[in-house]
């Protein structure tokens, strides 16, 4: 398999955990309701759903990354 | 008449774009502006910024809407173009450092904020639109600063920064157009279009001048502006995925915002044949550019083909994330 075909199914990896990572975020995650009117749970729920975010959006830029060495492995580096 | 407006704008972009091109390349000639192509055997040297001609291209139908119709959206987009022009020029005059840029491009954001030019809520494939009321002013201003930078980013070898932007344009025309139903928001892409497709002609291989910072950002920028106004996010967003992809590993091999003139090891190499050859060095970044080349030697113009055609690739599957989001 060459190089180019392994980076059309990088995209395509990309966009379909994209989508998934798009309906995590903001159609569970973002519109997760707060537990009581409160000010101080409104703010953790807030800062929770922030964290939650940006972890599974670090995770998805991590094995992008993953993808990209064994790319690199396989052809530059072999 | 507003219609022919719309069709006839495009038209008049691409040919300030096309003439402002051919009146610049020999008046930065003139004043020594001029860079090497280290992708070519003999080193020529070639003109740049072509910036100022991209963005009178782009700016100039911005205003003309704006005057004809007083929207203030094409207010905004005018001034966010500006604003990442001005910046974009004194990085291609001084140099910027990589984090300074990225941080200035922030600014180009504040029109759309202010003027609110934005809606809201996002639409998603199956699920329908979901409202964002705090977040969404977060993203439209993180939006300039990404794609514009991400853009710059693109513009590796000789044709593919405005290939990728004619294809980005282009899914983003048929997007609004065919599949949205939204005819008169189409003037944006259709702009963005013809001003690449002027600067493609005089920027493909082999290039007779380089888009410099202050033409990709403007770019970049131009784009940004028209995916939140046209409510294109989504799936410009997955058009948008070779640059993304390319950005991040650039990011993830320098470890942070480093101008590419400082970048000490180059990833990619020239052979005795003039062919394009990828560094072994561990050392040099693992970029997309050095993923193409990857394959083996290579001419310029087969590794451009090899990245517009990924971006073709992400269009066709933007345009396929739009069709399920009419289902």
């Amino acid at each position: 398999m060459n190089n180019f075909t392994r980076l059309i199914f990088l995209v395509t990896f990309a966009w379909v955990t994209l989508i998934l990572l798009s309906y995590v975020i903001f159609i569970v995650i973002v519109p997760f309701p707060a537990l009581s009117n409160t000010f101080f749970d409104r703010f953790i729920v807030g800062v929770l759903k922030v964290l939650l975010s940006a972890i599974l959006f670090i995770l998805w830029l991590l094995s992008l990354l993953l993808l990209r060495n064994y790319i690199a492995n396989k052809s530059i580096f072999k | 008449m507003q219609s022919i407006i719309y069709f006839l704008l495009p038209i008049i972009s691409f040919t300030i774009t096309f003439l402002t091109i051919i009146l610049l390349t020999p008046f930065l000639v003139k004043r020594s502006m001029v860079v090497i192509d280290f992708h070519k055997k003999d080193h020529r040297m070639v003109p740049k910024p072509a910036g100022p001609a991209i963005f009178l291209g782009l700016a100039f139908p911005m205003i003309i809407l704006y005057f004809l119709t007083s929207e203030v959206k094409f207010l905004a987009t005018f001034l966010t173009t500006l604003i990442v022009f001005v910046i974009g020029l004194v990085d291609d005059l001084k140099v910027l450092s990589g984090s300074l840029k990225m941080i200035l491009t922030v600014l180009g954001s504040l029109p759309l904020l202010i003027f609110r030019v934005y809606t809201p809520s996002i639409v998603f494939p199956f699920f329908g639109p979901t409202r964002l009321t705090i977040v969404y002013p977060m993203i439209v201003l993180l939006t300039i600063p990404v794609v514009s930078n991400a853009i710059n980013m693109i513009d590796v070898y000789n044709g593919t920064l405005g290939g990728a932007c004619m294809i980005l344009s282009l899914s983003q025309f048929i997007i609004i157009a065919f599949i949205f139903g939204r005819p008169d928001q189409a003037v944006f892409p259709l702009t963005l279009f013809m001003a690449s497709f002027a600067f493609y002609i005089f920027n493909r291989y082999p290039s007779k001048i380089f888009a410099g910072d202050s033409g990709s950002l403007v770019l970049g920028s131009f784009f940004g502006a028209s995916t939140i106004i046209t409510r294109t996010e989504i799936p410009s967003l997955f058009a948008f995925v070779p640059a993304i992809l390319n950005g991040f590993y650039i990011l993830a091999s320098i470890k942070g915002f480093v101008e590419h003139r400082r970048i000490k090891e180059r990833p990619i190499m020239l052979n005795d044949a003039g062919l394009l050859e990828v560094s072994k060095s561990k050392a040099a970044p693992v970029t997309l550019a050095r993923l193409i080349v990857a394959d083996g030697p290579m001419p310029e113009w087969v590794a451009s083909k090899r990245i517009i055609l990924l971006f073709l690739y992400s269009a066709f599957l933007s345009i396929i994330t739009a069709m399920l989001m009419r289902w």
